[in-house]
């Protein structure tokens, strides 16, 4: 696995970047329609294409270890929730939803900003599927899905983008607007309200039918760099007006990760906002952008008490401080450079 | 109050979202609102398309039957969700017009399932037809042009 920080992938500002395709095998009806022997079917025919893949068994699952997937935003929340059998095909950054809202639900998820490589990664997926399987599509709707919005390419790109100049000074907000009427849209991540706290949003396009994959893709990275430039203007402006107080409020959040006995969630992702922005700006040089990226996920509640076995709200806000002040203080020594997949864990693992 | 999500449990809590500025709150049961309240990253579109629907399903039409899946325009327009690939066909204009609605756009522009290496053999042929073409008209063959351009044409779909 290469490093988490290399070339020029704007880490700074783009934690990760996913291509999904939504794909179903012709001749079988889709999620809401379909018996436990039709989803057994489709599972076993992908898994035919794809016998390389490690499958994780959704249906048998614990519940706290499959609700820590959904905070590695490997599943959607929905997936949950399905009846049917189900689960997740996994190969290094290739994650494949099986049985979802549609049959086949490819995804590739790269660190930073690499729209291309993970377009790559998908496409060749859907390649592999398509020789081997009957796949629904129609010659004027493009693919077929379960639900009309994702008709045509079936293609969802999106960026996970770091944006806390243009969140402290309001000007997201304005930026949201625009890309609407753009066919795109910016969404805050960690429940809404709290998008203020992490300065963590979701960049992805809307549109489906009528637009290639290509122009697609280029219409998101034009808009991207545009947003990263604002960004960066944002920055600049704030820094001008008060580079003191910027570090003082960027050193204490980092003092606070370093030392604090408990943290909530929200107090993680509010610390985790600013001592993000401390970086960028450069007042502090000596955590790294992975070891809060990694912890990001690493803290949230499902995945604490998959690995502490701590299923108490109080216990839990110790449980992660604790590893926050581990991650931070062994920081210059320790750090694997892997991407989330090494989160895989080995029990779910079924060649 | 139903949860707006499962129509099923009763509401116990009122969820907000703002998706590009614009503020959607919603009456929800417990187990919904704790299956939205991490993972924004999936955008699932919370029966955003079964609304757009509400306005054909009231067409006075006869109730045709999915024959694949069974299902009826209304269930899909109840459920915002499609039964199978052959519901696309059968349901096909009373569908169309809330595709358009949705994306703008009713012709799919893209990858085609074909398989890539076939793709790039019709990519080839089409180049290859339209140098004839600016020949043809350079030379004003215009009968070869027009034969060329359909034949052009009945590639691109």
């Amino acid at each position: 696995m290469e490093s988490y920080v290399d070339k020029n992938n704007q880490i700074q500002y783009v934690i990760s970047t996913r291509v999904r395709f939504a794909r179903n095998i012709a001749d079988y009806p889709f999620a809401s329609r379909m018996d436990q022997t039709s989803a057994r079917e489709i599972i076993e025919k992908v898994q035919g294409v794809l016998p390389d893949y490690q499958y994780i068994d959704f249906q048998t699952l614990d519940p706290v270890r499959a609700r820590s997937y959904v905070e590695k935003h490997f599943v959607s929340p929905n997936f949950l929730t399905v009846r049917m059998p189900h689960g997740l095909l996994v190969k290094d950054d290739l994650y494949i939803m099986l049985c979802e809202e549609d049959h086949m639900r490819v995804q590739c998820i790269v660190p930073g900003l690499d729209f291309d490589r993970a377009f790559a990664g998908a496409s060749a997926v859907c390649d592999a599927l398509e020789d081997k399987l009957p796949i629904a599509y129609h010659e004027r709707l493009g693919y077929l899905t379960h639900c009309p919005t994702n008709l045509g390419t079936g293609m969802r790109a999106s960026v996970m983008m770091f944006l806390p100049a243009l969140t402290y000074s309001g000007a997201i907000r304005k930026i949201s607007q625009q890309l609407s009427k753009m066919g795109l849209t910016l969404r805050g991540i960690y429940g809404e309200g709290s998008e203020e706290s992490g300065c963590l949003y979701q960049v992805s396009n809307q549109i489906t039918l009528g637009i290639s994959e290509e122009d697609t893709l280029n219409k998101l990275k034009e808009i991207v760099d545009t947003i990263i430039e604002n960004e960066k203007r944002a920055q600049k402006a704030l820094e001008a007006q008060n580079h003191d107080k910027l570090h003082d409020i960027t050193s204490r959040a980092l003092g606070t990760m370093k030392y604090a006995i408990t943290m909530s969630s929200e107090e993680f992702m509010s610390l985790y906002g600013k001592v993000r922005f401390g970086i960028n700006i450069g007042c502090l040089q000596d955590v790294r952008y992975e070891t809060l990226d990694q912890l990001s996920v690493a803290v949230q509640p499902a995945t604490i008490s998959l690995d502490s076995t701590v299923q108490d709200a109080a216990l839990r806000d110790k449980v992660r401080a604790e590893k926050v002040r581990k991650a931070l203080c062994g920081d210059k020594a320790s750090n694997d450079n892997t991407m989330p997949n090494s989160h895989i864990e080995k029990n779910d693992r079924k060649e | 109050m139903l949860c707006d999500k499962c129509k099923k449990r009763n509401a116990t809590v009122m969820y907000k979202q703002t998706v590009n500025g614009v503020s959607e709150q919603m009456a929800l049961c417990s187990e919904c609102a704790n299956q939205m309240s991490i993972g924004g990253l999936f955008d699932d579109d919370f029966n955003f398309f079964g609304s757009l629907f509400k306005g054909n399903s009231t067409l006075p039409t006869e109730e045709k039957v999915c024959t694949l899946c069974g299902s009826t325009f209304d269930q899909i327009a109840r459920d915002g969700k499609v039964g199978c690939a052959k519901c696309y066909e059968i349901f096909e204009d009373r569908l169309r017009p809330s595709i358009e609605r949705l994306h703008g756009r009713t012709k799919h522009v893209g990858r085609t399932p074909k398989g890539s290496a076939q793709r790039d053999e019709k990519q080839e042929k089409i180049k290859e037809l339209k140098e004839q073409l600016a020949k043809a008209i350079e030379k004003e063959n215009f009968e070869e042009a027009a034969k060329l351009r359909d034949e052009i044409r009945g590639l691109e779909g």
